[in-house]
């Protein structure tokens, strides 16, 4: 299984890939972390990831597009939006663009590899 | 999945589909029999019917023979004769012989038949017997057979053989008539006790069929009966509302009791969904609810990784009431999907009514809110002066000790209640108007709230006692908060005590100054204070604290009684500021026991017996007569009483007495010894003898 | 902090001005409500119940001896001796009890009454600082209810 982490906050993005390797999902091979839109469209053609994190509020073509761009690409991407949103219709719309499941930020690392888990199911 | 559902579906009604094949095993078992048994019976009518015609031809074959010897006799024609001999020979020869080996032979409608060979022990015999007349009785007629020449004394021989035998042979035949006719009934009896017992074990087959089947349908009804009142008694008392939602947005058949008061809607099974979500809630809560159902009707988002998306989610919705009119209510609509074979069949739809969770959410945000607030406001109580707020203090429980006792003498009293309400919201009003002017908003606001309470009264049209229920209540949370903001006081003080145990006389000076302009201006008046409290910090910590609150007392018994307003003052050719002197003196050098002296003199109007003597009068506390006894001194000394000068003026000046009592108690606990001098319109002194 | 408002004050009151209202021709009004700082108002007879559970305290029902022999009178009884005045007061105090029941449910537990005549120590401000006192005029004749209770924390 190969992971993409997309966020704009350097935090959030070595959390997410620490967590990735340091936890039960130590199988996850983590192909990428992007900060935008456009670096998770490049990495996805270069790497074809089957799981990626998405962050919603980014420069440089925000979540939903990049989410539409994305299942464009590989309809059978496996998207979880992590978003401190707090406008469900928006998180709504991620979904309706083909993306799985949704996390609240902030997480904690069990909530977090639980959504993980329970998407690749 | 499929094979799986199959092979149980045959595993539960296996013993029905054995027992249905047993039946038919059992039937086509006694068809089989039926036909072979029939077969057999029609073998043996052939071979009764063909034995029959056995003992006929043996008769026809004698008649034959006779009446061809009559014709050769009489020289007529033979053929006919001969022919017939020919026939019933060839015929009952061959019968003969197929009755022995079975064979095929010439029917009685000339089309050949099959004749089984005779099987019986009994036939044997007779057909042995019967071959035994028949080879030599054969041999005799052979010349006779058409086409051979033949001697009439052959012919007579044959006659002669065909006389002696024929009833022989004829008995025989009869015989083997009888005996066939006996198998075959045997024969029939047997096959009618196989088809009977067929036919029973059938019934009885078929019998068992029914009574599992129906046993078996009885037990299955029960259970879904069982399960159908199980399920309706789970939806009769569940608390939360619950039902089922298609793809096309329909209420399911089912769904609990409570449903429709939580949603304050009835359901329509199979009605649409959305037409009563859209008359709920928000438009565009509307729209991502719609979004989100179909999403989990879709197979692509996962259902525990959405939950937190759920657009209904607390959502505040207009229930209407079952009498009309509309209750706000907060309610959760959970959804969850119905998976049957791999397929989202449905939504579980779970209603559940969160208004009090979300009230006492509120209601806790709300609590955190005021404490913050109350903390704020106690920590803007540290910026009044505190001479200033002891003041307010006093003033404003005294003037709340008035309203109570207002309220319980209206009670004993025919008083008039408009009058009296009228009388608290002035007070309250100006206590408003006095906690706003020292920024007091926890007390502006308390008074605000009191006032709108007393609104409502005093708009009323008419008020009874029952009004009155609402006002101990709002009275008893200004004294709560005016406790509180002593306590706290007392508290810091004792801090303060610990942390500056030197006073400093600056201070309390700038306090005094402070307290006397605030009180001025209140009063239109103008003041000047200048003070020499140096030696203070000499005292004692509790001589210090009495004598503080002695000096804000007279203090603002000074400006309030003692300083005349600006016009009056110009009247009287004074200065237009009031002033007052404070001072702090060691008695030392008197020598009559005293340490200290506090002087505090004001060049107001004076302290006047016959001013205080009206004021009293007014109180009716004292008849004339009364004050009429009394020495000036002695009038004088009213002033130190509780609550004296609160009947000077019943407007928000009332209350303003309030402490000079405080000074006559805190004059005994120092032992102190208090002059008074005074002159009207020149000025009043108080001097404070006291040793420590 | 108060932790009492005006309709659980009226459960009270209203409980007894229904009492005298249904079993007399006269209905009892409120005259007045205040708070009680000082002395706690006690008339010849007392019916008090306790409270515990969400609120603790005590609520309770004084009046006069003249007051309790007009209600036994006007309920046509004719035995007017101490003890059947103690019982009046104390059906008041009971119906000031059942009110409560039904009111507040089980989160409150409530005495069964206690009845007293003439000034008694059991009496005191119990936890207000300032108890609730609600006059009562009843034929001519004075009654107070007291409600003394506050919300246990």
């Amino acid at each position: 299984m190969r992971l993409l982490v997309v966020d704009d906050s350097n935090i959030i993005r070595s959390r997410i890939a620490r967590i990735a390797l340091y936890s039960e999902l130590s199988h996850l091979k983590i192909v990428g972390l992007a900060r935008n839109g456009r670096e998770a469209i490049d990495i996805c053609w270069r790497h074809s990831p089957d799981l990626v994190t998405m962050d919603l509020t980014m420069p440089h073509m925000d979540g939903i597009d990049c989410i539409e761009r994305l299942i464009d690409l590989d309809a059978t991407l496996n998207i979880l939006v992590i978003s401190a949103l707090n406008d469900k219709a928006t998180a709504i719309e991620a979904l309706k663009r083909g993306a799985r499941g949704f996390l609240h930020k902030p997480f904690t690392d069990e909530q977090l590899v639980e959504a993980l888990l329970e998407i690749m199911r | 999945m499929n094979p799986v559902k199959t092979s149980s579906y045959l595993g539960k009604y296996r013993e029905i589909v054995l027992a249905v094949a047993f039946f038919l095993v059992f039937d086509l078992a006694v068809l089989g029999l039926n036909f072979y048994i029939s077969f057999q019976i029609a073998a043996d009518a052939v071979s009764i019917n063909l034995a029959g015609r056995q003992r006929m031809l043996s008769q026809r074959m004698t008649k034959a023979l006779l009446g061809l010897q009559q014709a050769s006799s009489k020289g007529l024609m033979i053929d006919a004769g001969l022919k017939e001999v020919d026939t019933t020979f060839g015929l009952f020869d061959a019968t003969l012989r197929s009755f022995e080996l079975g064979g095929q032979v010439t029917g009685g409608d000339g089309k050949p038949v099959m004749l089984e060979r005779v099987t019986t022990t009994a036939g044997h015999e007779l057909i042995r017997q019967a071959k035994a007349l028949w080879e030599p009785f054969k041999g005799l007629l052979l010349p006779l057979h058409s086409g051979v020449e033949y001697t009439p004394q052959q012919l007579d021989a044959a006659v002669q053989y065909a006389v002696a035998n024929n009833l022989t042979l004829l008995k025989l035949m009869n015989n083997l008539t009888t005996d066939l006719e006996q198998t075959a009934a045997l024969k029939a009896d047997r096959l009618r006790l196989v088809q009977t017992t067929g036919i029973v074990l059938a019934l009885l087959n078929f019998m068992f069929i029914l009574f599992k089947f129906i046993r078996r349908l009885r037990a299955t009804d029960r259970k879904a009966e069982m399960a159908q009142k199980e399920t309706t008694e789970i939806l009769d008392t569940v608390k939360e509302g619950l039902f089922l939602l298609d793809a096309e947005f329909r209420f399911g058949s089912q769904y609990s009791a409570s449903l429709t008061s939580i949603l304050g809607n009835p359901i329509i099974p199979g009605s649409d969904f959305r037409a009563m979500l859209q008359a709920m809630v928000a438009p565009t809560v509307y729209t991502a609810t719609i979004d989100y159902i179909n999403l989990l009707f879709g197979d692509r988002v996962r259902e525990n990784l959405v939950q937190e998306l759920n657009p209904l989610t607390a959502v505040e919705v207009q229930v209407p009431r079952p009498h009309g009119g509309v209750v706000q209510r907060f309610l959760t609509l959970q959804f969850n999907r119905v998976v049957i074979d791999g397929r989202i069949s449905h939504l579980l739809v779970t209603v559940f009514d969160v208004t009090k969770q979300v009230e006492l959410e509120a209601a806790l945000v709300d609590a955190k809110k005021k404490v913050k607030a109350e903390v704020n406001i106690l920590l803007g109580l540290l910026d009044v002066e505190p001479a200033t707020l002891n003041y307010f203090l006093n003033k404003t429980e005294q003037g709340l000790l008035e309203i109570n006792e207002q309220l319980r003498s209206v009670g004993n009293t025919r008083h008039d209640y408009r009058q009296m309400v009228a009388a608290i919201f002035r007070q309250i009003h100006a206590l408003k108007g006095d906690a706003a002017a020292l920024g007091l908003t926890m007390f502006e606001e308390l008074a605000q709230q009191f006032e709108a309470t007393l609104a409502v009264l005093r708009d009323k049209q008419e008020l009874s006692g029952d009004d009155l229920i609402s006002l101990p209540l709002p009275l008893d949370e200004f004294f709560d908060r005016i406790g509180m903001v002593r306590d706290l006081i007392s508290r810091l003080a004792s801090y303060h005590d610990v942390l500056a145990p030197e006073d400093n006389p600056a201070a309390l000076s700038e306090d005094l100054k402070k307290l006397a302009l605030r009180i001025a201006r209140d009063h239109g008046k103008e003041v000047e204070v200048s003070s020499n409290l140096q030696l203070i910090k000499q005292l004692p910590s509790p001589t210090r604290e009495k004598l503080k609150t002695i000096a804000v007392q007279l203090m603002r018994n000074a400006v309030v009684h003692g300083i005349e307003p600006v016009t009056e003052r110009i009247e009287l050719a004074k200065p237009a500021a009031g002033h007052i002197s404070v001072a702090l003196k060691s008695a030392n050098e008197d020598g009559d026991g005293y340490d200290y002296e506090f002087v505090l003199r004001d060049d107001g109007r004076g302290l006047i017996p016959r001013r205080i003597r009206a004021a009293l009068v007014q109180t009716a506390r004292y008849s004339q007569t009364h004050l009429d006894e009394l020495s000036d001194v002695q009038v004088i000394m009213k002033i130190f009483e509780p609550g004296f000068s609160t009947f000077t003026k019943a407007n928000r000046d009332a209350g303003h007495g309030v402490g000079m009592d405080v000074v006559k108690e805190k004059l005994q606990q120092l032992g102190a010894h208090l002059q008074i001098v005074t002159r009207e319109d020149d000025y009043t002194q108080f001097s404070i003898r006291f040793a420590v | 902090m108060a932790g009492i408002n005006e309709t659980e004050l009226k459960v009270f009151i209203d409980s007894v001005t229904h009492y005298f209202s249904h079993l007399t021709q006269e209905s009892a009004e409120v005259r007045s409500a205040y708070l009680n700082n000082a002395s706690i108002p006690q008339l010849d007879y007392t019916g008090l119940i306790s409270i515990t559970g969400q609120y603790r305290g005590c609520v309770y029902f004084t009046t006069t001896e003249r007051c309790l022999r007009k209600l036994l009178r006007s309920m046509r009884e004719s035995d007017l001796r101490e003890e059947n005045l103690l019982d009046a007061v104390g059906e008041i105090a009971n119906t000031i009890a059942g009110n409560a029941r039904r009111h507040f449910g089980n989160t409150l537990l409530i005495s069964v009454p206690q009845t007293m005549r003439g000034a008694v120590d059991k009496i005191g401000v119990v936890v207000r600082a300032r108890p609730y006192s609600i006059m009562l005029s009843w034929a001519g004749h004075d009654a107070v209810v007291i409600v003394d209770i506050e919300l246990d924390s």
